[in-house]
């Protein structure tokens, strides 16, 4: 991470300003060394890649700087005062601001980013492949279902799928789970104001309030591939083929979602299981749906196709010994999973895994 | 030189593996391979990237296709390969059988946008739509979300019929920069799009971009300096040169510095992408060097200098600059025996150039395998050299279209930027003869220079 110059107006070259400009120049030598240092630390496998931090940047940036101008329109409207930006912070230091004081490594919100850039990066990475002949793939055949309800919940992937796709352009914000959204809308009134304004502050709360209120609980990622695997319902015979089908068809979050639903597991966890690279309680997973060889088979191959850090070598040693697990004992061994969210993250403080 | 006979894109080779990777049975193209991987009769299968896929498939117990590169004798190939297990066997088909495509100038990046779209889409198999740019349906009066999962020709009304899927399909390559109607609102688009290939390099889908189409009549010109458009000026040309040749040289140094890993190792993939860079860059510094040519033989005035040269002499030292490029592209050049000899008069640098055009045509048209054949004939006044491929052909209909500018012989081919031959027969009419095309769809062109004999 590079240490940004001091964004606040530098001391002057003279008097007692010098020793200001070296305790300073002292403070980013020491920071610099000591972000080497955390860099160097970093485990290889566990890196983010450059395109995933570029990425999650991007999709940051875009969030703080959507949410900013949602809340100077509103502040607008509500102080009848078109100068009122004037005296707010300016869009392009917002998020500087916010990255020194350390809000934006709030670690469910990089979370979520990383799990929503990984998540496209799958879809982008999954060999295609036309199982359907010389019929519409997956997503369509269903927009065309004779039962309204899928056909309609399928129309509404389609669409979310694209809105998804960052575009960069300024109506398209990018979506976030509304207690991460309620967080990240307040800390950004709070890096708008710049001094102490008892009207402008009153005014920023209603604004925040407005902007919260208008939030559309549907909007949060996956929705819509959850709501179309619900209006699907599959049967457990049905399920192999669709799960196959979707991954074949680059649509990872359908994937998901037919797992969350066939499972009743929480979909931002088995968002993680689906996208973590060794696999093991993916397995798991399948086999507690009984799921054959072939398609568990099916399932790793793509999934190993498209992230070049599975290893398809020993997925493909350890299949017979994860075939052979039993769906009771897989259902036994992933049992927690299916436990609220809450008391896993508790159980995890226990165990030490949270973090710090 | 022996030279493996190539299959060609369409087809298929089929094999089959014994439990121990054995060969059982295998097409010739197979079995090529094998045995250029040092591979015996009786020895497993010896080219390692196929042999991975044959086991991996066989302990999955399910079918796997892979696009692989495997190396040939004069170069890798791009195959597509699909391992199926059945009864203890494993059911190898490959397919591909090219040569690495090389960089070719596309109108469709692979993603992030086309550059300068007005919005992008995307479809399946079934031409079905299955993406649309966010905002696009506002921006440009049609509903987007109603649009998805419909037909591509729902969206768009293309000049000519499309007809079966199939054969849309199969004739994309002409969809790059195709006329067409957004049908909602009837406002004229060019189109550009390239096709997804799924694990055995089927068509699993497009993704193309739309270029919303501002002026009459553009839908006609491809290119804004296509004929009719203004002539170049000697100030433009020089300008370009000027503005673009720095540049471009230093990207294209820096980009080979970065895939030669001068400043320490990176990543293959970022090397990749800058020998990618590279690539390009010359592509566009081949592109200025040719403008600027046209500029000066444009010029009503244009003429060359007229002294006594032996045509047959400059066709064996074109051939012999050709060479290498043959060789790797596994065509053999017949040239003139060294004895022959074919006075004429024209300018010895330029005729160079355009036999050089003429052969090096040749050789990338020319199927594995193939010989371009030059001869020389004295003809009443004329001295002639002609150059004949036994290539695809050119149609009748595409004769004269081939001497325009920024046309090309085919335009899905890579290189080059449909200005040789233009100027090829430009600078031959400057040395008062003439350049022309005789050729058989099928069969082969013939491309035959003449100039005055002395």
């Amino acid at each position: 991470m590079a240490v940004e110059p001091d964004p606040f107006e530098p001391p002057q070259w003279q008097g007692a300003a010098l020793s200001m400009r070296m305790a300073s120049a002292r403070v980013r030598a020491a920071a610099r060394r000591s972000v080497a240092v955390a860099d160097l630390r970093l485990d290889e496998e566990h890196r983010l890649t450059e395109r995933i931090r570029f990425d999650v940047t991007a999709r940051l940036r875009l969030l703080v700087e959507t949410t900013a101008r949602d809340l100077l329109r509103q502040v607008e409207r509500l102080t009848d005062d078109g100068g009122v930006a004037a005296t707010l912070l300016p869009h392009d230091r917002l998020v500087e601001r916010l990255r020194q004081a350390g809000c934006l490594t709030d670690p469910d919100l990089i979370d979520e980013l990383v799990a929503q850039v990984r998540l496209t990066l799958l879809a982008e990475a999954l060999p295609v492949e036309n199982v359907a002949g010389d019929a519409p793939s997956l997503l369509v055949r269903l927009t065309e279902a004779p039962d309204r309800i899928v056909a309609a919940a399928a129309r509404a992937v389609l669409i979310a799928e694209g809105r998804g796709r960052i575009t960069g352009q300024p109506d398209e914000a990018v979506a976030l789970p509304a207690e991460l959204q309620q967080r990240l809308v307040w800390i950004v009134a709070a890096a708008l104001r710049q001094q102490d304004d008892a009207a402008l502050d009153t005014a920023l709360a209603q604004a925040v309030e407005r902007v919260l209120a208008a939030q559309d609980a549907s909007e949060r990622p996956l929705a819509a591939a959850l709501r179309l695997a619900a209006a699907i319902d599959a049967r457990a015979s049905e399920l192999p083929e669709l799960l196959v089908e979707s991954l074949l068809n680059r649509q990872p979050g359908l994937f998901i979602a037919l797992l969350v639903h066939a499972t009743g597991i929480d979909a931002d966890l088995m968002r993680e299981i689906v996208l973590e690279p060794e696999g093991d309680r993916l397995w798991l997973v399948l086999r507690a749906l009984d799921l054959d060889r072939a398609t568990v088979a099916r399932i790793g191959l793509s999934l190993c196709e498209a992230d070049g850090r599975r290893d398809v070598e020993g997925f493909a040693d350890a299949l017979d010994g994860i075939v052979a697990v039993s769906a009771e004992e897989a259902r036994r061994a992933t049992a927690t999973l299916r436990l609220p969210r809450s008391f896993r993250a508790a159980m995890e403080r226990l165990e030490g895994l949270a973090r710090r | 030189m022996t030279s493996m006979d190539s299959p060609g894109e369409s087809m298929v080779a089929r094999a089959i593996l014994d439990a121990g990777d054995h060969i059982l049975s295998a097409d010739p193209p197979i079995e090529l391979l094998h045995m250029r991987a040092g591979g015996g009769a009786t020895d497993r299968l010896a080219v390692a990237p196929i042999a991975r896929i044959a086991r991996l498939a066989r302990r999955l117990g399910i079918a796997v296709s892979r696009k692989v590169v495997v190396a040939d004798e004069e170069g890798d190939l791009d195959l597509w390969v699909q391992a199926r297990p059945e009864t203890g066997q494993i059911r190898l088909s490959v397919s591909g059988w090219r040569d690495r495509a090389a960089w070719r100038p596309i109108a469709t990046p692979a993603d992030h946008a086309a550059m300068g779209a007005d919005f992008r889409w995307e479809t399946d198999a079934a031409l079905r739509l299955t993406f649309l740019s966010p905002g696009a349906g506002q921006r440009h009066g049609f509903d987007a979300d109603a649009m998805l999962g419909r037909p591509l020709h729902a969206l768009f009304a293309f000049e000519t019929p499309t007809g079966s899927t199939s054969r849309f399909l199969a004739d994309t390559t002409t969809l790059d920069g195709r006329a067409a109607r957004l049908r909602p609102t009837d406002v004229p688009v060019r189109l550009s799009a390239a096709i997804r290939h799924d694990g055995m390099g089927g068509i699993a889908g497009l993704f193309g971009a739309t270029f919303l189409i501002d002026e009459p009549g553009e839908a006609d010109d491809e290119f804004a300096l296509a004929p009719g458009g203004p002539p170049l000026t000697e100030a433009f040309t020089a300008g370009l040169d000027k503005a673009l040749r720095t540049p471009l040289a230093r990207i294209v140094a820096n980009a080979d510095s970065i895939a030669a890993r001068a400043d320490g190792p990176i990543a293959a993939d970022y090397a990749e992408y800058a020998q990618d860079i590279a690539h390009a860059g010359r592509h566009l510094i081949g592109l200025v060097d040719n403008l600027v040519e046209l500029q000066a033989i444009e010029q009503p005035d244009f003429r060359l200098a007229a002294t006594p040269i032996d045509l047959a002499d400059v066709a064996r030292r074109a051939a012999g600059l050709l060479g290498v490029r043959a060789d790797t592209a596994g065509v053999t050049i017949r040239r003139p025996a060294a004895d022959e000899g074919l006075p004429a008069i024209g300018d010895f640098g330029r005729s160079l150039q355009i036999l050089i055009n003429l052969i090096g045509n040749a050789v990338r048209y020319s199927p594995r395998g193939g010989e371009v054949v030059i001869a020389v004939e004295r003809d009443g006044p004329w001295a002639l050299v002609s150059v004949a491929d036994h290539g695809k052909g050119i149609a009748d209909e595409d004769q004269a279209r081939i001497f325009e500018k920024f046309e090309r012989v085919d335009p899905s081919e890579a290189g080059g930027n449909g200005l040789g031959l233009y100027i090829a027969r430009r600078l031959a009419r400057a040395m008062g003869g003439e350049l022309s095309v005789d050729s058989v769809p099928g069969e082969g062109a013939t491309f035959t220079f003449r100039l005055r004999a002395q």
